[in-house]
């Protein structure tokens, strides 16, 4: 109902601002001052350009990975899979840099988002495939193929790749030009956080695919078996096609997660390095509604929450950094909730 | 009852708001104990909403409404049920996997812990069943039941739950012109043991042959309150409309058949039992023709409409043309890139994205359109002037392109369909249910157009269970049974008796 847009937008606000007034009203029980918390997470997040800096370099693999569900669920598919695919695909980045150290200048990192987009993508078509053409469902799938990568990533790094300088499990070094930091007057700006071009990257890709969603043809048409299926179909809308599309290019996006965390950041693929990017990235795509640009401001709303719930350890005697877990389950809930408040805002008039 | 309130049933200025959308203002009206009372309207003039209000279904938003003269202050159908008042919806609310028994037993408000009590149940439903004369095979699955039955099921249901006021929504939008008879044969029998019976139409025949007395709806309003041997077809069709309609208008145009659009050659595929869906279908269409397929549905008309839009996905015996090609390894979209357009039998379902504004949906299926992309650029200016246009000559109201599709009756989502789908003049039309649920009005202009594509040098393949309709667009009638083409008219050889008498397989109808 796009005529009511202003009162969705109001009520989406409303519930956010609830979600997280609920969120710190929890810490009362434990015996906080939920403004003082309030305080500790905004500071922590916003309080100097180092903290911002940090806050963004946290927000960008969840925009990455936003944008990947969004993508999915915009056809129609409920793809729980961002975070194999971003594994795969940081390892895949990662080992390109490893094995082709001397790729000179730009061609290096470009390389490896290539090899992480194609890594990713090929992840997602797996479980595309086993949709659209035997029909088994891309939630079980999807999440069977998370741990299918856990382990494969595990497996190509101990064996392949282990990197003989380090105790930990993780990829040998790349050449120096695949590493962005280098050259990147981002970081620098932010008083040398870990944020990178990744950054201004992401956005322009959340741009680009809002673009490609609202005003192509084809955009179109991938919404179409989204929405209907059925009527797609007898629209002459290739749906299968479609979702097969649609599944690899949201792996192809989860997969550039490699851009903010191996070229922008470590220069390895560590394993473990995702602080459950792929999942958190479902909930920032909910909170978006699946509209890439409003995965850009969720995103950096969980990033900032992630990173100002991180000084909770230090600032307070009662709550740890959990509690970014606990208000980001409640924002959901009750931004979720707040769907239903313009359905009532439009019914309440003329009661008796 | 209160004696001195003659009315079982009264609504006092009864207001319903959806929205922004004024669904009913300003409803009053009475309804008399033990009468058959015909409700009728264009769709979307606010009919069934009134009766879903009643039901408690909807909240009003405003007004009263009594019942044996007290205000109900109902919270939901269930509080109706326990008054009295029952439902049969248009679309049935029945568990098809479950037999018809247990359909009954599910609506019991027996609480969780006490048996069900099938005995009792069963014994007290032959009774119902043999008073009423709706007997029915009670171990039988719903989905093994005939629309007919299925629909006497319903009405069980209500009986069963004591129901006094029994609300029917088009309750014969489905049933073959025999069937139809039999139901208020039924309705009849039941008013005769003082019930009474809410009847939700548009048919005005059968409210001038059935029904006692007749409200007209128009725009959310009551506009007229007639006993029916005070009024004529004529007369509510005006007051319908609330202008002057002609109702049944002839199309003489003899056409000249041409070359051939569509031929399917002795087309079989089985099902998964023993049955085949389609057995040996022959038929043609041809340009300039409309040739309509008659039959209660349930005979394969889904299927055949399946089959023919996307002949790749069901293995088969014989050959489809289409054009003069042989398209039996086409799939939908291949099927859809020739010039086709398909009026889908549930439009809500297959023809529209229901959360959409008019724009997308027009989009839908022309989105290939030059006009419509550069290089794969949408040209929103020229789309958007094109769906006004659309709306304007086919008078989708309201003319609210942002608005979503969701939003508007069914007949105006039917003419957008109409609008979408004749936009680039294909040659061939699969029209399936072109009206089901239409109003008087929007039947009628979509009859015309269908006419006048028709005209243009279409073939139009209409498959429709409203026997009347196929009578008139039809040129060549076909009827269809148990997946067979049975039985071939004429238009000038085809009339209600022959074609119905087909549509039951040839045999007569046995009513229980």
């Amino acid at each position: 109902m796009p005529k009511h847009g202003f009162i969705y937008t109001i009520s989406t606000l409303l519930g956010l601002a609830l979600g997280i007034i609920a969120g710190l009203v929890v810490t009362k029980f434990a015996g906080e001052n939920p403004l003082h918390v309030l305080q500790v997470i905004i500071h922590s997040a916003f309080g100097s350009r180092y903290d911002l800096g940090l806050t963004l370099f946290y927000a960008t693999p969840l925009i990455f990975c936003g944008l990947s569900v969004a993508m999915a669920l915009n056809a129609g598919l409920f793809s729980i899979g961002a975070e194999g695919q971003l594994n795969i695909g940081a390892l895949a980045a990662a080992a390109v840099g490893a094995c082709l150290p001397n790729v000179p200048g730009i061609l290096a990192p470009c390389l490896a988002l290539l090899a992480a987009a194609l890594a990713g993508g090929i992840w997602a078509w797996i479980p595309g495939w086993l949709r659209v053409v035997k029909g088994s469902h891309e939630v079980i799938n999807t999440i069977m193929m998370n741990f299918i990568a856990y382990a494969f990533c595990g497996w190509i790094v101990r064996v392949y790749l282990q990197n003989p300088a380090s105790q930990n499990p993780e990829t040998k070094d790349m050449g120096a030009a695949y590493f962005i930091r280098a050259h990147d007057p981002i970081a620098h700006f932010f008083g040398d956080a870990p944020v990178s071009m990744a950054f201004p990257i992401a956005l322009l890709i959340a741009l680009l695919l809002w673009l490609f969603l609202e005003k192509t043809k084809l955009g179109f048409e991938l919404k179409a078996c989204g929405e209907n299926e059925d009527a797609a179909k007898l629209a002459g809308i290739p749906v299968k096609r479609l979702r097969l599309l649609a599944m690899v290019l949201a792996g192809a996006l989860a997969g550039w997660v490699a851009l903010p965390e191996v070229l922008g950041n470590v220069g390895r693929y560590r394993i473990g390095f995702s602080a459950d990017y792929g999942f958190i990235g479902i909930a920032v795509a909910l909170l978006a509604q699946n509209n890439p640009l409003l995965v850009v401001p969720a995103g950096i709303l969980f990033g900032a929450l992630h990173k100002g719930a991180g000084d909770l350890d230090i600032e307070t005697e009662h709550v740890t950094r959990d509690l970014s877990l606990i208000i980001q389950a409640l924002v959901i809930l009750s931004v979720s909730l707040s769907a239903y408040f313009p359905l009532w805002w439009m019914n309440r008039r003329k009661k008796p | 009852m209160e004696k001195n309130n003659p009315a079982l049933i009264e609504f006092r200025q009864v207001r319903k708001v959806f929205g922004s959308v004024v669904a009913n203002d300003e409803v009053n009206l009475q309804i008399k104990s033990g009468s058959i009372h015909a409700i009728v309207g264009e769709n979307g003039a606010g009919k069934s909403t009134a009766m879903k209000l009643l039901y408690a279904q909807y909240a009003k938003s405003a007004g009263e409404i009594l019942f044996r003269g007290n205000t109900t202050n109902w919270k939901s159908p269930r509080d109706a049920i326990h008054a009295g008042i029952g439902m049969v919806h248009q679309h049935f609310m029945l568990a098809e996997t479950h037999t018809a028994l247990e359909n009954i037993l599910l609506e019991s408000d027996l609480p969780f812990w006490k048996p069900y009590g099938k005995k009792e149940a069963r014994a007290r439903l032959t009774e119902l069943a043999k008073k009423y004369h709706l007997e029915i095979n009670f171990d039988a699955l719903v989905s093994e039941l005939s629309v007919g039955e299925q629909q006497r099921l319903e009405i069980l249901k209500l009986l069963y739950a004591n129901s006094e006021v029994l609300i029917l929504d088009e309750p014969t939008a489905v049933l073959t012109p025999q069937e139809i008879i039999a139901l208020f044969e039924n309705l009849r029998r039941l008013r005769a043991e003082g019930k009474t019976i809410l009847l939700i139409t548009h048919k005005l025949k059968e409210v001038m042959q059935f029904a006692d007395c007749v409200t007209v709806f128009r725009a959310g309003r009551v506009v007229a309150h007639r006993e029916v041997i005070d009024t004529s077809t004529a007369e509510l069709a005006d007051l319908m409309v609330g202008q002057k309609v002609e109702l049944g208008r002839p199309w003489p145009i003899p056409c000249k058949p041409r070359e051939a659009i569509l031929s399917l050659e002795e087309i079989s595929y089985p099902s998964a039992g023993s049955k085949l869906r389609l057995d040996g279908i022959n038929l043609q269409v041809q340009a300039g023709e409309i040739v309509g397929i008659a039959g209660v549905e349930g005979n394969g008309q889904s299927d055949l409409i399946r089959f023919l839009l996307s002949p790749k996905e069901f293995p088969h015996q014989g050959t489809i043309r289409l054009f003069g090609e042989p398209i039996d390894q086409c799939s939908a979209p291949q099927v859809r890139k020739k010039s086709v357009g398909l009026l889908a039998e549930d439009r809500l379902k297959e023809a529209l994205l229901l959360n959409r504004d008019l724009e997308a949906n027009f989009l839908l299926g022309n989105q290939g359109a030059v006009e419509f992309q550069r290089r794969g650029i949408l040209q929103k200016k020229e789309i958007l002037k094109t769906v006004h246009h659309a709306i304007e000559e086919y008078d989708v109201r309201p003319r609210k392109i942002e608005n979503s599709a969701r939003s508007f009756s069914g007949g105006n989502q039917q003419k957008f369909v109409v609008a979408r789908e004749l936009y680039r003049k294909p040659k061939f039309l699969l029209a399936a249910q072109p009206t089901r649920g239409v109003d008087v009005g929007a039947i009628e202009f979509i009859h015309r157009k269908l006419f006048e594509a028709r005209d243009a040098g279409a073939g139009i393949l209409l498959i429709s269970s409203e026997l009347e309709e196929v009578l008139r667009l039809s040129d060549r009638v076909l009827v269809m049974f148990a997946g067979k083409i049975v039985a071939e008219f004429s238009r000038a050889t085809a009339n209600e008796s022959n074609v119905g008498l087909a549509m039951m397989g040839g045999k007569r109808a046995n009513y229980a």
